[in-house]
């Protein structure tokens, strides 16, 4: 046999003299093999052997081989090449042993972090930019709070999306407000995207197959919404055999099963979760005992393959959200014992899809949605309940059509008409003599839109994405519509006329053109530029004035006193791939400016208001930033790290008067406004039974409004506020662990189990959510209010059958 | 399968998990401030003298100071044109004639006329009529102030109102109480002694300054009241429940002092749309923050503006407002209550203070001021 071996001489002195006595006292037997490769079967030289945790160390010759005495007994050994997977075993060496290894190259591993997907170089070779594919896979093995995978929460790892700290209902995107989000779940629209107030996200991981997050060039056949789309696709059941999957937690139980109906022709997922732990809170300290949080989800999703051109989804998602909480304030006009919360989504989507051939494609897709949000005002002395409660229904119809003229073109075209209707506040006082009964009209409202994209590849290093939307939009009677001085911001005093409209009379429209353009040039095979602008109008939004919008928030959609958002982004890109892929690096710029964004008076009041636009300002906002991204996609050690530096900033100045104007018609930071952020994770997968995560974020604290001064007012000292958002909060930040344990007897059985163990927190960061002033005898004092402030640590059972 | 114990200990943990997930502590924050502002105020009723405030109070760096503004003039104009003049009585205080009262139904507005000539217009103000209390009444409640950890600082007599909401328009409420609590401290030096000629407390001459301070308590030499005003703004609309009786309105949780019983007064006013929301404002911005959805704050601009500066911010504010009157007495017979001490500590004599010249519980006068008075209150129970 053909030997060659060399012996690195960084072993200790000690450990030489450790060996050498193990020498003297143990026979020596030789162990001796060849390190090839997994795929090409090509020997492996230089491949670095650790033997026993690093007292010895050799390397291959150039045909892979190695060779060493040691003597009898257990040994581990670590092998090492660049470019591929690190191979660990532990064996026992009785006699002369020979040990052949195959190790795999990382580049031909299956991406573990998938960022972006579909090809392995798309982030180079598409002309589109701001866009995150995000797999399930990866986001399961992020480290999850209370052990809940979170889709939401996940996003916020990524360059350009932060949120305003732990308790918040949705998340920013470059600089983008909650409501400035399209959020899909199999095209039906979440209007609510978390449960129990923005601890978790309403997605039900198992159920989930795909996440995209557009947040830069936006495709043409999405629209209605001025900043971001993030579409996330239900998975399709499995046809050939059943599946079941599911979980045990500290927070929630689910099971999901998909079953082939119909061999290979149709299928059903079924996935639900739950958590009804809340009567715990009872026996917790005083201080939660009135704290009461429960939800639950439901999808179905029916897949019927007609025949090889043509295929049926119906798919439905339901969820129910219950939680009392003194966090979130009460409502002042109406005496109860507590404020309790309650909010259901009800999304239904079917879709056929046609094939006519292998050169166009159609899609028609008809979605009903609703979204009914209600308060619950328990009475003190009897089991009446008054509620307030509030509705969004959408129903919508888009067909979409795919064709591949030429290998240089692919074009895309459709249209999409959506009606809503909008039920802006019920108050119901059930037997409460005390209360009145009281509806705001409906709201009525139909938005269309046309549009048509292609992608045309110029030569061998240029293609270019041409899209453009055109939207039109109508607000309809029946309604009774106020009119105000043309110029001044709606108020009574430039109230003019009031005028009633019939049912489904036009009572105002607005409407434009929406282009999307995207342009990549290829410097080379690893590397390329890419510049991209979108224009963007958003007809419906959330009216809030709290720091992010509750679940009751009021929806609002365009009407003439209300003008649409109009979002115009301006990006550029540069792209590289390293080592065939194995490495990514981006470097991102946006310049972002919105008119006519929400803003409100002080003091405003929107809850059962019929004339909610007199509590309302608009204005303009601009953000900007740059986003660094390095990501590791193969191997042992995936993950990401990235850099942000962004802006947000609002101006709002719509008269002379002090409160036609915020902090004097100057810009200033928007609640969100958080101008660094750095985001690292990192997954370890030594072996195919232990995964370890690390996540570690920081964020300049978000802005607080600080006082500028004291006053004595109503026989009190009170404190004087001149500017919005002209302080900030403490800088945020955060490290996560996780470490997943799968089939830990590892027997080959049809039900498979993993463990996941979680400690969101590590070190217990005490990050600030707000800070607020209270007084305190006859001044006031400043106080903090922090969430999720010291290590939680849980543990939770996953199992899924294999066969 | 759990176990009883691995039951328990599931719970304990889930428990002390969710017990962390929100906290609120004292923040020690230091703010710059700067800001001088001009502040009018005045509360025009049908029953009391009218009185107007104007100040211009500024804060810098951490200080804030009032300063008086003299020799503005002060007019109160009625709808139907006629003026009021008022007088200045003390810096920066302006009093309408002794006897005069505003008028249901008639609106009025202030005018401030400046010293420097800048001129301050309120809106106008609809004195609407007050409808009357109809009933007060109080409950005990045994965890009635409560920590913010949930534990109990002091049991407390909770004062409740029922009142009839007028239906034939809008109505807004404030709510106003003073309490009367029997006080038997009639002054507290720091560092210093009570001095019989200046009435006043005089400091020590010492070299070093005691770190904490030498606290002394001094008893009353006759019988005094405390007038406790309320430390949160009661405020109500009517657009939920126009029309239908108000009931079981919480207006005050008055602790469990350990006196036996006190007096509670309270003022039931009719303010308008702007007021109201006003009031409001100061509320969310100091009463009912620390939540998650914590509205922005924003300066506590009233009804007044520069009528040649719009945009300048002035803040307080004119009312007219009719006022509806009751009273309550508050017993404290009741077994198993926690009480606290009305000065919120034990009295403390300094019986071995070696700076003291007095006599060992000397005792002090009750002198007459915004919170304190020698003069029983109507309807007291001796």
């Amino acid at each position: 046999m053909r030997i060659f071996f060399t012996l690195f001489c960084f072993v200790s002195i000690f450990s030489l003299a450790d060996l050498n006595a193990q020498k003297k006292r143990l026979p020596l037997c030789e162990i001796s093999g060849q390190v090839r490769d997994s795929t090409t079967q090509k020997p492996v030289s230089n491949a670095n052997l650790l033997i026993n945790f690093g007292k010895v160390g050799i390397i291959t010759d150039t045909m892979g081989y190695f060779s060493y005495k040691l003597p009898a007994g257990k040994h581990s050994v670590i092998i090492n090449r660049m470019g591929y997977r690190p191979f660990r075993t532990e064996f026992r060496v009785v006699g002369d042993t020979i040990f052949d290894v195959k190790l795999m190259q990382v580049a031909n591993e299956l991406e573990v972090v998938v960022i972006t997907t579909q090809a392995v170089d798309q982030n180079i070779t598409k002309p589109i930019l701001g866009v995150a594919q995000l797999s399930i896979k990866t986001i399961k093995n992020l480290p999850a709070i209370m052990g809940e995978v979170d889709v939401m929460r996940s996003l916020q790892l990524l360059p350009g999306v932060t949120s305003v700290g732990e308790a918040s209902n949705g998340v920013n995107v470059r600089g983008g407000t909650v409501d400035q989000n399209l959020i899909l779940l199999d095209d039906a629209p979440i209007l609510n995207p978390t449960h129990l107030f923005g601890l978790f996200s309403v997605f039900p991981p198992d159920a989930v197959s795909g996440i995209d997050l557009y947040k830069g060039t936006t495709p043409s056949r999405y629209g209605g919404r001025a900043a971001a789309v993030l579409d996330i696709s239900m998975a399709n059941p499995n046809l050939e055999s059943f599946k079941l999957q599911g979980g045990v937690g500290i927070v929630s139980n689910r099971l999901t099963a998909e079953i082939p109906v119909v061999k290979n022709k149709v299928g059903l997922l079924l996935s639900g979760r739950a958590s009804y732990n809340d009567f715990l809170f009872k026996i917790g300290p005083p201080r939660i005992r009135n704290l009461r949080a429960n939800f639950a989800d439901v999808v179905a999703k029916v897949f019927y393959r007609i025949n090889t051109k043509n295929t049926l989804t119906l798919s439905s998602y339901d969820n129910n959200d219950f939680f009392q909480t003194d966090l979130l304030g009460g409502i002042n006009d109406i005496v109860s014992s507590s404020t309790q919360f309650q909010y259901k989504t009800l999304n239904l989507t079917a879709k056929w899809y046609h094939s006519f051939g292998p050169k166009l494609d159609m899609q028609m897709v008809g979605v009903y949605s609703n979204y009914r949000p209600k308060t619950i005002l328990p009475e003190r002395d009897n089991d009446n309940q008054v509620t307030i409660s509030s509705g969004v229904l959408q129903r919508q119809f888009k067909a979409n059509l795919n064709y591949l003229p030429t290998k240089n073109h692919k074009i895309e075209t459709g249209l999409s008409v959506v009606h809503y209707r909008i039920d802006p506040g019920t108050l119901d006082p059930g037997v409460n003599q005390n209360v009145i009964s009281l509806a705001l009209p409906t709201e009525n409202a139909v938005e269309a839109a046309l549009h048509a994209e292609d992608e045309i590849t110029i030569g061998s290093k240029t293609t270019v994405s041409l899209g453009a939307r055109y939207s039109y939009f109508m607000n309809l009677g029946p309604s009774d519509v106020r009119f105000y001085r043309a110029g001044s911001p709606p108020d009574e005093s430039t109230l003019e006329t009031q005028r009633p409209f019939g049912n489904n009379e036009v009572v105002g429209t607005y409407g434009g053109f929406e282009p999307r353009v995207g342009l990549r040039y290829t410097i080379n095979e690893q590397s390329s530029v890419k510049f991209g602008y979108n224009l963007m109008r958003q007809y419906l939004q959330v009216i809030t004035n709290t720091t992010t919008p509750l679940p009751t928030s009021r929806w609002k959609t365009s009407d003439p006193n209300v003008r649409p958002q109009v979002s115009q982004l301006w990006t550029a890109g540069y792209f590289k791939n390293f080592y065939s892929n194995i490495y990514e690096f981006s470097v991102e710029g946006y310049f972002r400016k919105t008119q006519d964004i929400v803003e409100y008076r002080p003091g405003a009041n929107f809850l059962l208001n019929q004339t909610v636009e007199t509590q309302l300002l608009q204005g303009d906002s601009q953000a900007f930033g740059l986003e660094l991204m390095a990501t590791k996609k193969k191997g042992e050690f995936t993950g990401w790290v990235s850099y942000t530096y962004a802006r947000v900033l609002n101006r709002v100045d719509q008269g002379p008067a002090f409160s036609d104007r915020i902090n004097g018609g100057r810009w200033f930071p928007a609640n969100f406004d958080r101008p660094h952020s750095l985001n690292f994770s990192m997954t370890v997968s030594p072996n195919k039974w232990h995964t370890f995560s690390f996540t570690f974020t920081y964020a300049t604290g978000r802005p607080f409004t600080a006082p500028s001064g004291v006053l004595r007012s109503l026989n009190r000292l009170i404190p004087y506020f001149d500017s919005r958002n002209n302080d900030r909060i403490r800088d945020y930040h955060r490290l996560d662990f996780s470490w997943q344990i799968h089939n830990p007897k590892d027997t080959d059985t049809r039900w498979k189990g993993s463990w996941v163990f979680t400690i969101y927190n590590l070190y217990g960061s005490r990050n600030q959510y707000s800070l607020f002033i209270q007084p305190v005898e006859a001044y006031f004092k400043t106080f903090e209010l922090t969430i999720l402030n010291a290590p939680i640590v849980s543990l939770a059972y996953n199992f899924g059958n294999t066969k | 399968m759990f176990n009883q114990k691995m039951k328990l200990n599931f719970i304990i943990t889930f428990a002390l998990l969710i017990g962390a997930v929100s906290c609120i502590d004292p923040f020690i924050k230091n703010y710059e401030f700067n800001a001088t502002l001009v502040s009018i105020e005045g509360t025009l009723t049908d029953q009391d003298p009218f009185v107007v405030y104007v100040l211009t109070s500024r804060s810098v760096q951490r200080t804030m100071f009032e300063q008086p503004q003299r020799g503005a003039v002060v007019e109160l104009i009625a709808g139907d044109g006629s003026k009021i003049t008022l007088k200045e009585r003390n810096p920066g205080e302006y009093l309408a004639p002794e006897n005069f009262r505003g008028k249901v139904g008639v609106s009025y507005r202030l005018r401030v006329r400046l010293a420097d000539a800048r001129i301050y217009e309120s809106t106008n103000e609809r004195l609407a009529a007050a409808p009357p209390i109809q009933r007060i009444y109080s409950e005990f409640n045994r965890r009635g102030i409560v920590t913010t950890d949930g534990f109990v600082r002091a049991s407390s007599t909770d004062v409740y109102l029922d009142t009839q909401d007028n239906p034939a328009e809008p109505n807004f409420y404030l709510w106003r109480t003073t309490l009367y609590e029997p006080q038997s401290i009639c002054a507290t030096c720091f560092n210093g002694e009570w001095n019989p000629q200046q009435n006043d407390c005089v400091p020590y001459r010492l070299q070093i300054v005691p770190n904490p301070p030498i606290v002394t308590d001094y008893a009353c030499a006759t019988r005094c009241w405390q007038i406790i005003g309320d430390e949160k703004l009661t405020i109500f609309s009517d657009v939920l429940t126009n029309g239908r009786p108000i009931t079981k309105l919480l207006l005050r949780k008055v602790p469990f002092y350990e006196n036996q019983g006190a007096l509670l007064f309270i003022d039931q006013l009719a303010l308008s749309p702007t007021l109201y929301k006003y009031f409001n404002l100061i509320r969310q911005q100091s009463e009912t923050t620390g939540t998650l959805t914590d509205v922005a704050p924003s300066p506590p601009v009233g009804n007044f503006s520069n009528v040649n500066r719009p945009d300048e911010p002035v803040v307080g504010y004119f009312a007219a407002a009719g006022v509806a009157r009751a009273s309550l007495w508050i017993e404290r017979a009741v077994g198993g209550s926690t009480r606290v001490n009305l000065l919120g500590r034990e009295p403390s004599f300094e019986p071995f203070d070696p700076n003291r010249t007095l006599p060992l519980f000397f005792k002090v006068p009750c002198i007459q001021s915004r919170s304190r008075t020698p003069i029983a209150p109507l309807g007291w129970r001796f």
